[in-house]
């Protein structure tokens, strides 16, 4: 009996030594999960160092512009963000490798992302200190402003100097100053519209059909008869598309720099909910509410998502430049499209899109060399932007091309590589587009307040409590589905206890600095 | 003396060790040596500074969390949905693995394959089979719905039925695993016991009760004993794919991992974000202290250390 009890005895140990075992498994498991979100972002970044910021400065030192066959052979990464994986990627980065080994002696390595996850990897890769050469940051994507106060970029001023003189002078100051920051450039803009002038677009088949006329269409709220008409008279077409609603500051005359009316001398910066949110929430309701509006808009991810099945028949964008007809045209299901202008355009500043060198390269050089001649060859922009000829596009007459969508390289995002001047036109451009471009950059409307950027650090903890609750409401309230008149007290209460009003009094204080210091007040 | 019978104690278990070997390299390698990483969580990390040379701000990447007006809303909702999961996972479990092993035995592979399946998929594949149900205008449910003569209802809207999708979500993706781990404990009991009390004749129930049962709670017990360290870590994946983040069911979906990637996505600060991790992972150590401190009060043989 007693040995029987040993054995049992021992048969447990067994037992707990072998879920134990399983139980470790459990958590290595769990591990490998938690390092994938990014509430847990210690592990990527622990093998940081040194090593990259001495490596860039040794290479800085040996500064000789010359010919591509003199320089020893370098490979850049380039990191971009894009709509769609291409297939024949290795192609094209192939044939892009040929021009550029030949002028400048270096192979690029294409690293497209896809623009859902663009800002989150890259944050991880470059909190990691990764050795990359060239990133693309916005305004709006992995945002230029906090990577660059994060230390990510390399300033570029000598560079520009020394290698990339002819890509200095390709564009105005004014492009520049936006990739500034304290007197010292970070990124090389990407010369496209650089304003924004809020638009309807409408699917031509309607606006035909019901004789709509545009010259009527000054304010968004005057589409709304045509919507009825699509509502009644178009089954299984949904009048209105949107994703997050379409409140713009650039619709009611506030500045894009900093949220002050433009014709407003005291300076005051606005709260974040304004009477013109107010009213765009309570349109929205009331369109929600009527039909126009899809009932699942606020579960919908991508602003493309709104339109992208062919069967919406308006919906909103806010940039609404010369030529995004064809864009469009291609993503909505090959409809055919028109804009509709809701205001005058704002020159938005050329933070929209650039190209900036990482603090890790090994070859800041070559990676100016290339900036710069990506920004004035035509031919290898247009390699970038379309693929091979002959093979993704052909030529047709003059500088248009038809487009081959499905031959395995299709990109739709000019705007991303670099000057859009050197492109080739793709049918159903207007001809005049890059006339337009300059144009439209041009006459946009400049704010007076270029120049000031808002230094969040010291109201970082507000930020990101308010962000969340925008996260929580935005949607829902921009697109209809929730109603303004119960839930926007909510909101501003939420808001308020985030601190929004912290943030408001810390961006008027440094607002009121700039603007003495500036002499402006 | 002591170190002479810790290392009997290996060489008569070596085979088992050799077993958890990956396992120990794995979390060696994931968890202690990026452990020096957490002085992030005290800094104002800057990458050109480097982690070493960024400047030291105190507490002050804590204080979002608290400060949150939602710091109690997405506690309660961390806590309590994990201890449903605890509960459920651990209930369900039980039952499907000791009817497996009473019933089953002829199907058991096909029974077993088809529970453990859902184990390996990832939340997003998971969360298109979700939205297959629960898609406003094509999901099967609105079309039972509508076919019963009821009305269709906007799931991804309402609030008030989350807590009982993603309990049964949970569920429907770990059981399969969670009911092997019992299965095996289960066929690890000495089959002496069974026939002793058989011969003492004991019916099917009394034996699952009196002998199945007692035999399993010390593996029971450190299998809670280890969810419980994960009490304010939610499971980012469940919490974020299947609801479809959206803001209108956060008042019952809303977990402090999720709410912190809406906080600090945007924003991109490590600092912040290791904060965070940090102060999850010590409540988490305290809460594994204390509740193997209680299991041991109780019955020290079924404490884990």
């Amino acid at each position: 009996m007693l040995k029987k009890t040993n054995n049992v005895k021992f048969k447990f140990r067994t037992t707990l030594l072998t879920s134990i075992s399983l139980a470790a498994a459990l958590t290595a498991a769990g591990c490998g999960n938690s390092n994938n979100n990014n509430t847990d972002a210690s592990p990527s970044a622990a093998p940081s160092g040194s090593a990259s910021s001495t490596a860039s400065a040794a290479a800085s030192g040996s500064a000789s512009p010359s010919a591509g066959s003199e320089l020893p052979p370098v490979e850049l990464t380039w990191y971009y963000p894009q709509n769609a994986a291409n297939p024949d990627l290795q192609l094209v980065n192939d044939a892009v490798n040929k021009i550029t080994k030949e002028k400048i002696n270096a192979t690029i390595k294409l690293m497209p992302i896809d623009f859902g996850t663009y800002e989150q990897k890259m944050n991880t890769t470059t909190a990691a200190s990764e050795k990359i050469d060239i990133i693309w940051t916005s305004n709006w994507l992995f945002k230029f402003d906090t990577n660059q106060q994060k230390g990510v970029f390399l300033p570029l001023d000598d560079l520009l100097k020394t290698h990339g003189q002819k890509l200095r002078d390709s564009m105005q100051d004014k492009f520049w100053d936006d990739a500034k920051r304290d007197g010292k450039i970070y990124a090389v803009p990407n010369f496209q519209v650089s304003a924004s002038r809020p638009s309807l677009v409408l699917q031509k088949r309607f606006v035909d059909k019901y004789n709509l006329d545009l010259s009527t269409i000054k304010k968004i709220d005057d589409i709304e008869p045509f919507l009825k008409q699509i509502k009644d008279g178009e089954p299984g077409i949904t009048p209105f598309g949107t994703t997050k609603g379409f409140y713009t500051g650039l619709m009611y005359n506030i500045d894009n720099k900093v949220e002050v009316y433009r014709d407003d001398t005291t300076h005051t910066v606005l709260p974040d909910v304004t009477d013109e949110l107010k009213h765009s929430y309570e349109l929205a309701h009331s369109w929600y509410t009527k039909g126009y509006i899809m009932e699942d808009a606020a579960t919908l991810k991508s602003a493309a998502d709104a339109y992208n099945k062919g069967t919406t028949a308006v919906w909103f964008d806010v940039t609404g430049k010369p030529g995004s007809e064809v864009e469009f045209k291609v993503s909505d299901g090959g409809y055919d499209v028109v804009l509709a202008p809701l205001a005058q355009s704002t020159f938005t500043g050329a933070a929209s899109t650039m190209n900036a060198i990482s603090r890790t390269s090994k070859n800041p050089e070559r990676a100016m060399m290339f900036l710069e001649l990506v920004n004035t060859d035509k031919e290898l922009y247009n390699t970038l932007v379309y693929g091979i000829e002959g093979k993704h596009y052909t030529k047709t007459t003059g500088d248009y091309i038809k487009i081959n969508q499905d031959a395995g390289y299709f990109t739709n995002t000019d705007w991303i590589f670099g000057n859009i001047t050197n492109e080739y036109l793709p049918e159903g451009s207007p001809a005049d587009k890059i006339a337009q471009t300059i144009k439209v950059n041009d006459e946009a409307y400049v704010s007076p307040y270029t120049g000031f950027v808002f230094d969040t650090e010291p109201v970082k903890t507000e930020i990101a409590n308010v962000n969340a609750v925008k996260e929580e409401y935005g949607a829902s309230l921009g697109t209809g589905t929730l109603d303004p008149a119960k839930y926007l007290p909510i909101y501003e209460e939420k808001l308020k206890k985030a601190g929004v009003e912290t943030i408001r009094a810390e961006k008027q204080k440094q607002l009121n600095e700039w603007l003495a210091a500036n002499g402006k007040k | 003396m002591k170190r002479g019978k810790f290392l009997k104690f290996v060489s008569r278990n070596g085979e088992l060790f050799i077993f958890s070997l990956p396992a120990i390299i794995y979390i060696f390698i994931m968890s202690y040596v990026p452990m020096f990483g957490v002085i992030i969580a005290f800094k104002n990390y800057v990458y050109d500074k480097g982690i070493l040379g960024s400047e030291w701000v105190g507490f002050k990447n804590f204080k979002f969390l608290f400060e949150s007006e939602n710091a109690y809303r997405i506690t309660r909702n961390t806590v309590l949905y994990n201890l449903g999961y605890m509960f459920m996972t651990t209930v369900f479990s039980l039952a499907v693995a000791i009817l497996l092993h009473e019933v089953a035995k002829k199907w058991l592979k096909i029974y077993q394959t088809a529970m453990i399946l859902p184990f390996f998929l990832s939340w997003v594949v998971v969360s298109y089979i979700t939205m297959a149900f629960l898609d406003h205008q094509n999901g099967f449910l609105n079309g039972w719905l509508e076919g019963i003569g009821l009305d269709r209802v906007q799931w991804y809207f309402k609030a008030s039925v989350w807590p009982y999708i993603l309990n049964a979500v949970h569920l429907w993706k770990a059981i399969g695993f969670s009911a092997l781990v019992y299965f095996a404990g289960i066929l690890g009991i000495d089959a002496e016991l069974y026939e002793a009390a058989k011969i003492d004749g004991a019916k099917r129930w009394q034996m699952i009760t009196n002998v199945t049962l007692p035999q399993l709670t010390p593996l029971i017990i450190i299998l809670l004993i280890m969810s419980v360290g994960n009490m304010f870590r939610g499971d980012f994946g469940l919490h974020y794919f299947i609801p479809n983040n959206n803001g209108m069911t956060y008042a019952t979906t809303d977990i402090i991992d999720t709410y912190i990637y809406r906080a600090l996505s945007e924003l991109g600060d490590v600092s912040m974000a290791s904060a965070v991790g940090l102060y999850q992972s010590v409540v988490g150590l305290i809460l594994v202290v204390l509740a193997n401190y209680t299991v041991r009060k109780i019955n020290e043989e079924n404490s884990l250390f």
